[in-house]
């Protein structure tokens, strides 16, 4: 047999891989910034318990907590189409495949997100709205000043676990063809007849990201801190 | 009062944001679509990981077998513009049913079950004749009957699973052990069969010998015994009901092989002509 690796290899690998990581960071990006507004609507919805909304909020947050991302992958990737033929007659069968991935990826973390900013809200004791409200402000300006600044700061650390896996559930999209850099490690396997070298260079990537992403919220969390 | 105001805000505002996905989603559909209106677009749906056949280049562009032969095929078809997509090897048939591509292009090889399900292309463009493939220190495998009760590397959706679901059919007492392995790589296959992960995997001869080429270091590492499991050749497969496009692109392939240029690209890519014969 001949060397399973190869430093050679190693090296010229890493160009043609890195090449591929705004597909990865595009992921990344539009799930977190849709994800974060779907979030922010589906807490409100449910710490509100607005009728029907709730209920429907409710489903969709424990099936995509509830169910493997892969799972939700292949059900947007075939099964939107489907549904948009049923509903709209439109037929988006030969939509960029891209775009499959960002639905699914804003979905997955508009629910996790959600969690996470409603829990946060919830940490607040009601005595400081009651508070707030005593004082004359709105709804809207009790919330604005004295429950978001705090919530932030409760969410903080569970956001950057959960972007930290976003990142890595990034790698789902090859299933479809999509190719990030984890595809991209992949086909120069196959081209190659090499795969070992990319997939260790796709591992050291994976840990500075989680060890960047988990310092930067380190330092957020710190900034955030007031009064501690 | 007040809550009757914010699920208001709340509707109108998920409205929005489902109708700009949508919107974005619609404009970038419409860009890939701003070809003549003389000129049909087919979308061609093949693999990213079976080298030679479909593989990313070193620019990660598409290249391969499966990618030369519709291109030549396409010069000859001018009413049509192929564009390529890759799927791995068990979501190209899933896309083809969901109407996302219009062709299947990965070495398919006819049988009972797919016939049922897809239109086949009448010209063949290479055969595939499939061997027991083992290790070449393996003394106690000699053909298909010796894997009953050993474990054999195969992935979900290909003709070789096929044959061996139909193989234990007829021997349900001792059947053959099928490990799913989809889209691993040949490097997985060989080092797994030559540790005894699995005991042997079913290929086509040439296959064989590219593994044996890639990581022999001079020797073989895999041999392949026995009878052939399958002599066959593979198709482009269509939709049910899209004979236009099948009839068209027989036409074509029947064409490329009177000029001898089928021949030519698979002496190319594959490095021998697999066209009509081993």
């Amino acid at each position: 047999m001949v060397d399973l690796f190869d430093w050679d290899r190693f090296f010229t690998n890493i160009p043609q891989i890195v090449a591929y990581l705004p597909v990865t960071f595009k992921i990344v990006f539009y799930a977190t910034l849709f994800g974060v507004i779907l979030a922010l609507l589906v807490a409100v919805i449910r710490i509100k318990k607005i009728p029907i909304l709730h209920q429907v909020a409710g489903i969709y947050v424990s099936f995509m907590r509830g169910t493997p991302m892969l799972v939700q992958l292949l059900v947007v990737f075939y099964g939107i189409p489907i549904v948009m033929q049923q509903l709209f007659n439109i037929n988006v069968n030969r939509w960029d495949k891209i775009i499959f991935v960002y639905i699914t990826y804003i979905l997955n973390q508009g629910a996790f997100l959600s969690e996470i900013f409603r829990c946060s809200i919830l940490a607040i004791p009601t005595g400081q709205l009651e508070a707030a409200y005593s004082v004359g402000l709105t709804q809207f300006q009790a919330f604005r000043r004295i429950i978001l600044p705090q919530a932030v700061r409760v969410a903080v650390p569970s956001f950057g676990s959960d972007f930290i896996g976003l990142f890595q559930n990034t790698s789902l999209a090859f299933l479809i063809g999509v190719v990030d850099i984890m595809g991209r490690a992949k086909t120069i396997g196959t081209a190659t007849k090499h795969v070992l070298e990319a997939y260790v260079f796709i591992a050291i990537f994976f840990i500075i990201i989680s060890l960047l992403v988990k310092g930067a919220f380190y330092l957020l969390d710190k900034k955030l801190a007031y009064g501690r | 009062m007040k809550n009757l105001k914010i699920s208001k805000i709340l509707t109108i505002l998920m409205l929005s944001l489902v109708s700009i996905v949508l919107l974005t989603a619609c404009g970038t559909n419409n860009e890939t679509k701003t070809s003549d209106t003389n000129v049909k677009t087919i979308i061609v749906g093949t693999g990213n990981n079976y080298e030679p056949y479909c593989f990313l280049d070193k620019n990660g562009n598409l290249s391969g077998y499966e990618y030369e032969v519709l291109k030549a095929v396409n010069e000859l078809l001018p009413q049509y513009k192929f564009e390529f997509q890759t799927y791995d090897f068990a979501n190209v048939l899933i896309s083809l049913d969901a109407g996302k591509i219009d062709i299947g292009a990965h070495q398919y090889e006819s049988n009972e079950e797919r016939q049922k399900k897809y239109l086949f292309g009448q010209e063949s463009y290479t055969t595939y004749t499939t061997y027991v493939t083992v290790a070449a220190k393996n003394e106690t495998i000699h053909s298909l009957s010796d894997l009953q009760g050993k474990k054999v590397k195969t992935s979900t959706g290909s003709n070789s699973t096929y044959l061996l679901e139909k193989f234990n059919e007829t021997h349900k007492d001792n059947p053959i052990i099928l490990a799913y392995a989809d889209n691993s790589t040949d490097e997985e296959t060989v080092v797994g069969i030559n540790n005894g992960v699995w005991d042997a995997v079913i290929v086509t001869k040439r296959d064989a010998d590219k593994f044996n080429k890639a990581y022999g270091n001079g020797k073989a590492v895999l041999k392949q015994v026995g009878e052939p499991v399958a002599t066959s050749k593979t198709y482009f497969v269509f939709a049910k009901g899209n004979t236009e496009l099948q009839t068209a692109i027989d036409g074509a392939l029947k064409k490329l092989k009177e000029s001898g240029k089928l021949a030519e690209i698979s002496t190319k890519v594959i490095g021998g002509n697999y066209t009509e014969s081993e």
